[in-house]
């Protein structure tokens, strides 16, 4: 079944009954506690804060109850990290990451021996998680990375370089990816392995200067011949890909949760700026241009929120995960956009708060899998649906995927444009399923305009090719 | 040659054993340009329901084979 009938079959389950008084917590905690604008300003999260985060527990969200966690699903551990993310990007991101993506190979690729060693130490906030994959030369092409660990004696060693590392500064623990070739018999494999930054030969760099997230950690960690014991191989030597890839799901689900926490920040404030701000002796919500900006926001924020909440009932997150990733990236970066334009000069300034959430929302369309290159995977992926249970469903995408096929075979691959229309046509018709149900009328309008969208994405997919235009864009290009 | 030019960072020789994933380090987008360069280069049609039990060198040539007949 291909993955859209799929997620029209799905029943979103209800959220844990403690989620409410969690989420609750969350905010007023947040509202007490945290200054964005000194994070920002100090481009740090101070190490207090830190401490009472782990306090009160949230840095074991997704930590098993047996383990000292708090043990909530994907849905409801995303849900607080909205929370979080829509007081802070960077608080989000620090404890979003922790919970997902760095945590997603120890839940379930480690020895019962490493969870019980780690999981509580973890769960209390003692020990920050931060995962390794990128490289200077292995960003999207993650298979590409040049850490390298060896076999010598009795003991594994490490050798390279990761940069970027998010949490990397004051993690307790690394999950490292890196090739190894000739181990578990396989050429070109990559292995996992969780590195403790304290261990001999571990280097970490300065903190990183960014455009936004300043708070979060982002640095360089040199691995010069680190010494790995075996039991801290996470998973089979050489399916660390494998682990790595299931790990991105999970991250870029919780990435999606914090895009989700940034725009719901951004429809509030902009929604009540309009409703008080009055020019040509009107508040701006009366003119109707505001008015449908703050409605196709409203209705932007909900189509992330239904897609996420069926992204997480899916058992296999390969492809809901690069779904929810896209949409949610592209759909906060342009609500906190327009929320900068309805405040007009005052979004410009730094004080109101606006400015800030545009630079810490712009990276999302970048990591845990630049934006373009998922496009590619996904309309790769699609290339592999059967069509006539997805023409059953979605006729249109049935109908354009098809002659896709029948036309260019393989060679569509040879196309990016043409993927990355099959892509935004795809996004759109899983978050048009997600809002099937149209609850409401915020759901009605968020629905309307995902199928529009995929109407269009979907006729310049079937569009011919034109040699003319891409002929003029190469030469463009190449000036 | 499409394999070298696909991922230059392979050392050592391409054998008919060596698996797409785990000997070259193909991932499913590697694969994917691959076939599609194969396509143009043989100028032949592949269903993609039949490349599933495609997984190494040899199975790619085997697969032409039995195309290009």
């Amino acid at each position: 079944m291909d993955p859209l009938t799929r997620a029209a079959a799905l029943v979103v389950p209800p959220h844990a009954p403690e989620l409410a008084s969690i989420l609750h917590e969350v905010r007023a905690f947040c509202r007490a506690r945290v200054d964005a604008a000194r994070i920002d300003r100090e481009a740090r999260i101070d190490h207090d804060l830190l401490a009472a985060i782990a306090e009160q527990g949230w840095f074991g969200l997704t930590v098993p109850e047996a383990h000292g966690g708090i043990g909530l699903s994907l849905s409801s551990a995303t849900e607080v990290i909205a929370e979080l993310a829509a007081h802070d990007g960077s608080l989000g991101t620090c404890v979003g990451l922790h919970s997902g993506l760095a945590m997603h190979a120890l839940l379930h690729e480690a020895s019962p021996a490493l969870r019980e060693r780690y999981l509580p130490a973890i769960a209390a906030g003692r020990r920050v998680l931060a995962f390794a994959a990128t490289e200077p030369n292995a960003g999207s092409d993650i298979a590409s990375v040049r850490t390298t660990l060896t076999r010598e004696g009795d003991v594994y060693r490490l050798r390279g370089t990761k940069c970027y590392v998010t949490n990397g500064g004051i993690a307790g623990l690394v999950t490292v990816l890196a090739r190894s070739p000739g181990l578990g018999g396989a050429r070109a494999g990559h292995t996992l392995v969780l590195v403790d930054p304290r261990w001999p030969g571990v280097q970490r760099g300065v903190e990183e200067k960014k455009l936004g997230l300043k708070g979060s950690s982002t640095i360089t960690i040199d691995l010069d011949d680190v010494v790995v014991p075996d039991d801290h191989v996470l998973g089979s030597v050489s399916k660390g890909l494998e682990h790595a890839h299931h790990a991105l799901e999970w991250g870029r689900t919780f990435m999606a949760a914090g895009c989700l926490g940034a725009a719901r920040y951004a429809v509030d404030a902009a929604a009540a700026h309009v409703a008080t701000r009055a020019q040509f002796g009107r508040p701006l919500i009366e003119f109707p241009l505001v008015r449908l900006s703050i409605a196709e926001m409203r209705a932007e924020v909900r189509a992330i929120e239904r897609t996420l909440a069926l992204v997480c009932a899916h058992d296999d997150l390969a492809i809901p995960s690069t779904v929810v990733k896209l949409l949610a990236s592209e759909g906060a970066f342009r609500v906190v956009d327009r929320a900068l334009q309805l405040f007009g000069g005052a979004g410009f300034i730094e004080d109101t708060g606006i400015a800030r959430r545009l630079r810490d929302v712009r990276v999302t369309r970048i990591f845990e899998g630049a934006n373009d290159v998922l496009r590619l995977s996904l309309a790769s992926a699609a290339l592999a649906w059967p069509i006539d249970t997805l023409t059953a469903t979605h006729p249109e995408l049935g109908a354009t995927l098809s002659a896709v096929r029948r036309a260019r075979g393989f060679r569509m691959f040879q196309d990016q444009v043409l993927q990355a229309n099959l892509a935004d046509a795809i996004v759109a018709l899983f978050a048009a399923t997600a809002l099937a149900r149209e609850e409401d009328d915020v759901d009605k309008l968020a629905r309307g305009i995902q199928l529009e969208r995929a109407r269009e994405a979907l006729q310049r997919a079937a569009a011919p090719a034109d040699p003319e235009r891409e002929a003029l864009v190469a030469r463009v290009a190449a000036r | 040659m499409i394999i070298r030019r696909l991922r230059p960072d392979l050392t050592g020789k391409i054998g008919d054993g060596d698996r797409l994933r785990d000997d070259l380090g193909l991932d499913s987008l590697h694969s994917m340009e691959l076939f599609s360069e194969v396509t143009e280069k043989y100028e032949v049609d592949i269903e993609v329901e039949h490349l599933q039990d495609v997984r190494t060198v040899g199975d790619v040539v085997s697969f032409l084979e039995t195309v290009l007949v």
